[in-house]
Formats: structure tokens, C-alpha cells, sequence
């Protein structure tokens, strides 16, 4: 132990021996050298140190935020749908008993008709809240279903069974759960009147066995007599019928109100739909580039001072490009419409060099982006910028996709055919491709991927005419204009390099 | 709070005493990460890989020495591992020259004080920056740093001399020193 510390320390002193004023300068000027992290390192930190207590990362937030919302969307359309569906059953069975009621003198089916109202007569409406009832009011279309609709959102399929028994305790309550089902079963299934009539047939056995199919509620005995439905029918009739007509009274103010605004709430609904429409569109295009010295690099950097501005001395020619998609329309106002959807682009142009025996040693000026100096990178280039015998066109192409975001704007038209004005912002991905860059001296080509921005934006602005097909299509065609915003390369590249195509657009539109 | 407690609670795995601890040394520490990082990102991953070895390894911990020479020495050491994990930093270290690399004036970024330093050390190619790092600053041993990068220890004096004088040469243009220190610096570094 002795020796151990003894050779520590001998090491330690010799050490502060040799250690001159220099390094003890570096020391102590790094010593007090501070950086502060990003709060995110220490969330990783704790997040390996602690797994069971993640730290949610704003990604998950975002995730379960989405999630709430779309729940609460979705919680709301299916709530919407089912009042809907409601409504039709109500409504059919309504209308079944109104006609028969019109063109059947038949006693028996008015006690039938009366003891499917009188059933739902008998809520209590009046005691519901303030808010239960506007919905009511929402969802129902005519005066006579509000108790009818009270009773069906109230409850569920089972309690409803309950509810029915309560409410005609002399009665026979095999008839009355038969009857609440049949109606159940056309809610559900949105049978036409056709099934809704049968439920109200003039021989009270129907009330039974006709409204429900055997094959949907097995256990129902459906071989009742006549003579039985028919003595409870009457029971039920004379309990029920003043306390509906009280009802039917006061809600006759009412009645206008609802039909109103339910009338107005299905066309809101068609007319959300009308305003979308879909498109299919290709471009082919002419593509370009234009290329200059890269402003990131600091002005006083003398060693840029050398640098071309323009590409001048590149001899490049343009290519065939290419990109197609599908959007989504949606009408904001009668002129403008709103467009988003997703687009694949293919780019390309072809720049002219010849081939060289050997390969050849080459500098591109990196810019390093962190402490804003310049690193010389050498390269092997096997393509040089001078025309020689071994000419080569080099295609300096990407594979890209893109989620265009923009407007139309209606110029003039009619109804045969429209002139619009459209103009897009793309972020764009860049999936794959091919890099020659041209080397700090303008002498050679390097073949470098790495330095291809892996995002982008590009913007684009068409004008196009847009014709009546038929049927719900329309043709579009006309001239676009696509331009790169952001350079093609990395900003540590010596160059900046925008692409541009300019194309023909044809498309089709189908309304929703 | 004080370090006993802070290191108790660190080490029962306790968050709020981990996270008083990473507050008291991380700033350090991420300086120490960035001379050795090629960048501010790779600086902070370093950090971040240091500062879970330092509180999984933390029990070791026996008060021999500071605390912060303990974690300092773990985040160095995490600093070398990562930097050999890259392909390029083992050529950095056997073959750059001193004088293959020439140090324009407009490279050398104004920047005050110790940021300044830490800047002009970043200005070396990895290799001689590593050696000097480790060497000047964090007070390795050549034979020491020699096992640490896996090469000789005579590799690891003449990259350090190589990086000496170009960052004499750096700081004097920068008027941050200003005396020619050959014969001291040959003479320090042939010694060891």
C-alpha cells in the first residue's frame, strides 16, 4: 500500500515538474470553461435511470393529445349518428300509424297505435333538465315523437324494457316489451316503413310477431293468441290517452322550431360535402438549376474571394422531370379553394464533363457549421469541368416526395369552364439521388450523396383552365412553375444550388 | 443540499438528488465533452452517455479525491470511447501532420476568453486535439494516453508536440499569447 501511494505521488510530482506555463495556462483558462446542456439531455438521463417513470417526450404528448381529440370527434359523430338513426325509427313509425290511422277504422289497430304512444307518453318529460331537453329538441322532428324521443335516448334497450313494465303495471308486460322491441329492432336495423307497418298491422297477433324477426330475438314466444293481445291492449289504451293529448297540446309551439332546425342541420351536412373535391394531377417538366456562392460562408474569408459567383462555367443542360399526386380540395369561399395532398417528383439535369484516365485529387471548401471556419476536404474526383475526349453527362437527379400545401383562385369563368390561379408550398423529402458537385476551383466533379439535404421546401404557382367533363369531372390544364427554396446541398457546401422546373399540368377533378 | 446527501440520494436512485447532482456538474462536464466533440450535439451526447455511467457506477465511489475529478474522469473516459468508436478519429491520430495543415488567419474565430481557448483547441485536426486534451488539460500520462487510444506512446509525444506548436501558433495570432515558446515546449515535451 505504502509503495502504491509512493509511486502516486512520485508521479503526481513529476508530472507538476514538467508541466510548463503553457499547459498551465490551457488548464487554467479550460477550467472555468462552461456550457449549459439542453434540458433534453437531462430527460434522456432520467428516462434510462428511471424507465418505469418516463419523462413524456413531447412527441407521446402530442400522440395523446390526437388521441383525446379523436375520441371526443369520434364520440360525437356516433352520438350524432344514433340520434339520426332514432329519429328515422321514430319517424316511421309514426308515419305507420298515421296512415293507419287515416285509412283503418279498425279499433284494434288504434289500441295498438295507442299503446306504443301511450308508452312513451308517460315520461316525464317535464321534470327533464333544461339541457336534456334542447337536445331533444335537436334531434326530433315532430311534436308527437318528443316524449317518444325522451324515452328512447333515456334509456338504454334494457331499461326501456323497465321503463314500459312501470309504466302499465295491470298490463301484460310480455306485450309491452314485444312491442318496445319491435321498435328497438327497427332503430337499429333503420327499417323503411314497409317493416315499420308491420309492426302496426290490423290483427294484433302482428304486433308481435311480425316487428320481430326470429332470427334476431329467438326467445320471444311469437305464438301469442289474439284473444289475449287484444284484452290487454284495451287495458293500456284507456290509461294512456288523456295524459298524450295534454302532451300533444303543449308542445305545439315547439313543433315548427324543431322541424326547422333539423331541416337546417341535414343541409349544413350536404353542404360540407359538396365543397370538397378530389384531383388527380401529373406534371411533366423541364428541369434547371441555378448555381452561386454560398452566402453562409463569411464574407472576410479570403480564401472565398477566389470563388466564382456563377456557374458560368459549367456546362449544364436541362432534363425531363416529372411529379405527380393526388389533393384535396375544399371550397373557402366561391372563389378560393384550399388544396393539400401528397406529391412524388422526380428532378433531374444533366451536366456536361469528360471523363478523366485517372483519378484526380480535388478540394471542396467545407463550411463547418458549428464554429463558422472553413475546412479544405480532398476528394478523388474521376470527372474533371473541362470538355475533352471522353465527354460524359452526368444526371444529377432526386427522387422526392412532398405534401403541397396552397390555394386556387377563380380569374373568371362559367359553368362549362373556369381560369384559375394556384400556388403551393411543398415540404419536401428527399428519398434518394445523385450529387456531382463541382469542387471549389471549378475543375473537377465529386460524387458526394452525403451533402444532399435530406429536406426541403418548394414552392409552386400554376394557372389553369379547368372544363366541365360531365358527370361531376373536370379537366385541368395549364402551365406550372416549380422552384426549390432551400439550396440542394447541406449549407457546409461551397455552392448553393436552386432547381426549377417548369412544366405543363394535367389533371382531373371529381367532386365528393 | 449538501454532496453527502445529494451522493446518498443519488445513489438510492432518488431523482431530485440525481438531478441536483447533474445540475452542479453537468456545465463543466459539457465544456470538457466539447473540446474533445466535433460538434455542440455530439458534445451533448457524450454528456449524456458520461452522466449514466457516472450514476450507475456511482456506489463505487469511495471520497478518495473530489467528486468532481471522480465524474470528470468517467466523462473523459466516455469521451474517448465514443471518439473510437468513429473509424476517421484512428486515422486522425497516426496521420496528420503539423505541417499538411495550414491555419489562415480568418479561420481562427474571435471569441473572448476561455471560450476563445476552447475554440482555437477545436481548430486542431481530432487527433491532435484528443492527444493535447488529454495531455494538457486533463493531465494523462503519454503512456497513459497511449493505452487509453490505443497507440504508441511515442505516437502520443510527437502528436503532442505537432499540437503544441500549432496552437501556440493559433493563440499568438490571436494576440491570447504572445511570446515564441519553442525551446520550452520542445524541451517539456521530449521530457516525458
Amino acid at each position: 500500500m505504502k509503495t502504491k501511494l509512493k509511486t502516486l505521488f512520485v508521479k503526481e510530482m513529476e508530472q507538476e515538474f514538467y508541466r510548463d506555463e503553457f499547459e498551465q495556462m490551457l488548464k487554467d483558462t479550460t477550467e472555468d470553461f462552461r456550457m449549459y446542456p439542453s434540458r433534453k439531455v437531462w430527460h434522456s438521463i432520467y428516462n434510462d435511470l428511471h424507465p418505469d417513470r418516463r419523462w413524456p417526450s413531447f412527441a407521446v404528448c402530442l400522440l395523446l393529445l390526437s388521441a383525446i381529440l379523436y375520441i371526443g370527434v369520434a364520440n360525437n359523430n356516433s352520438i350524432s349518428k344514433r340520434s339520426r338513426t332514432l329519429l328515422t325509427a321514430v319517424n316511421t313509425n309514426e308515419k305507420t300509424i298515421a296512415n293507419q290511422k287515416n285509412t283503418n277504422s279498425d279499433k284494434k289497430l288504434k289500441n295498438n297505435s295507442d299503446i306504443l304512444q301511450s308508452n312513451f307518453d308517460n315520461t316525464t318529460y317535464s321534470n327533464l333538465d333544461q339541457s336534456q331537453k334542447d337536445n331533444y329538441k335537436n334531434i326530433a322532428t315532430s311534436n308527437m315523437d318528443i316524449p317518444v324521443f325522451e324515452k328512447l335516448i333515456q334509456n338504454d334497450k334494457n331499461s326501456l324494457f323497465t321503463t314500459s313494465a312501470s309504466i302499465a303495471p295491470h298490463s301484460d308486460k310480455n306485450i309491452i316489451n314485444k312491442i318496445n322491441n319491435s321498435i328497438l329492432i327497427n332503430i337499429i336495423k333503420e327499417q323503411s316503413t314497409e317493416t315499420a307497418k308491420m309492426t302496426f298491422t290490423e290483427e294484433t297477433n302482428s304486433v308481435e310477431t311480425n316487428v320481430i324477426p326470429a332470427n334476431d330475438i329467438s326467445d320471444f314466444n311469437i305464438e301469442k293468441t289474439a284473444a289475449e293481445s287484444s284484452v290487454k291492449t284495451t287495458v293500456l289504451t284507456e290509461t294512456k290517452n288523456t295524459e298524450k293529448n295534454k302532451l300533444l297540446t303543449a308542445n305545439t309551439d315547439e313543433k315548427s322550431w324543431v322541424e326547422d332546425f333539423a331541416f337546417h342541420n341535414v343541409r349544413n351536412r350536404n353542404k360540407w360535402k359538396s365543397n370538397l373535391s378530389l384531383q388527380y394531377y401529373i406534371t411533366p417538366s423541364i428541369g434547371y438549376r441555378e448555381l452561386y456562392k454560398n452566402n453562409d460562408f463569411g464574407p472576410s474569408n479570403g480564401l472565398l474571394l477566389r470563388m466564382p459567383d456563377n456557374a458560368n462555367s459549367v456546362s449544364q443542360q436541362a432534363a425531363f422531370n416529372i411529379e405527380a399526386g393526388g389533393s384535396i380540395l375544399m371550397g373557402l369561399t366561391k372563389k378560393i379553394r384550399l388544396k393539400s395532398g401528397f406529391q412524388i417528383n422526380y428532378s433531374n439535369y444533366i451536366t456536361h464533363a469528360h471523363e478523366l484516365q485517372h483519378p484526380a485529387q480535388t478540394v471542396v471548401l467545407m463550411n463547418d457549421l458549428h464554429n463558422g471556419s472553413i475546412m479544405p476536404v480532398s476528394y478523388n474526383s474521376n470527372y474533371g469541368n473541362v470538355l475533352g475526349s471522353n465527354f460524359s453527362k452526368l444526371n444529377n437527379k432526386t427522387l422526392q416526395i412532398s405534401l403541397p400545401l396552397g390555394a386556387d383562385y377563380q380569374i373568371a369563368g362559367n359553368e362549362k369552364i373556369k381560369w384559375y390561379m394556384g400556388a403551393t408550398i411543398q415540404p419536401t423529402y428527399i428519398l434518394s439521388g445523385n450529387a456531382y458537385l463541382i469542387s471549389t476551383d471549378y475543375k473537377n466533379f465529386v460524387d458526394e450523396v452525403s451533402l444532399l439535404r435530406n429536406w426541403n421546401i418548394n414552392t409552386s404557382f400554376e394557372t389553369f383552365a379547368t372544363i366541365n367533363a360531365g358527370a361531376g369531372f373536370n379537366v385541368n390544364l395549364g402551365p406550372q412553375l416549380r422552384y426549390q427554396l432551400l439550396s440542394t446541398y447541406s449549407k457546409a457546401y461551397t455552392y448553393t444550388e436552386k432547381l426549377y422546373n417548369i412544366g405543363f399540368k394535367l389533371g382531373i377533378t371529381k367532386k365528393l | 443540499m449538501t454532496e453527502e446527501l445529494m451522493l446518498a440520494g443519488s445513489i438510492k436512485n432518488n431523482a431530485s438528488a440525481q438531478e441536483e447532482l447533474y445540475s452542479r456538474f453537468s456545465p463543466r462536464m459539457l465544456g470538457v465533452c466539447y473540446r474533445f466533440a466535433k460538434n455542440r450535439e455530439d458534445a451533448e451526447d457524450m454528456l449524456q452517455e458520461g452522466f449514466i455511467k457516472v450514476f450507475t457506477q456511482l456506489h463505487q465511489y469511495r471520497n478518495e479525491g473530489s467528486l468532481e475529478g471522480w465524474i470528470r474522469r468517467i466523462v473523459v473516459h466516455t469521451c474517448i470511447n465514443v471518439l473510437k468508436k468513429n473509424k476517421k478519429f484512428a486515422d486522425s491520430v497516426d496521420l496528420i501532420h503539423a505541417k499538411s495543415i495550414h491555419i489562415k488567419e480568418d479561420m481562427i474565430p474571435s471569441i473572448m476568453q476561455a471560450k476563445q481557448v476552447v475554440e482555437c483547441i477545436r481548430l486542431l485536426p481530432l487527433g491532435y486535439r484528443t492527444v493535447l486534451n488529454l495531455y494538457a488539460i486533463e493531465g494523462f500520462s503519454h503512456k497513459e494516453i497511449g493505452n487509453l487510444l490505443d497507440i504508441e506512446e511515442s505516437t502520443s509525444r510527437s502528436q503532442y508536440t505537432r499540437a503544441k506548436a500549432m496552437l501556440e501558433e493559433i493563440l499568438i495570432r490571436k494576440n491570447i499569447i504572445h511570446k515564441p515558446r519553442k525551446n520550452i515546449f520542445g524541451a517539456a515535451a521530449s521530457s516525458r
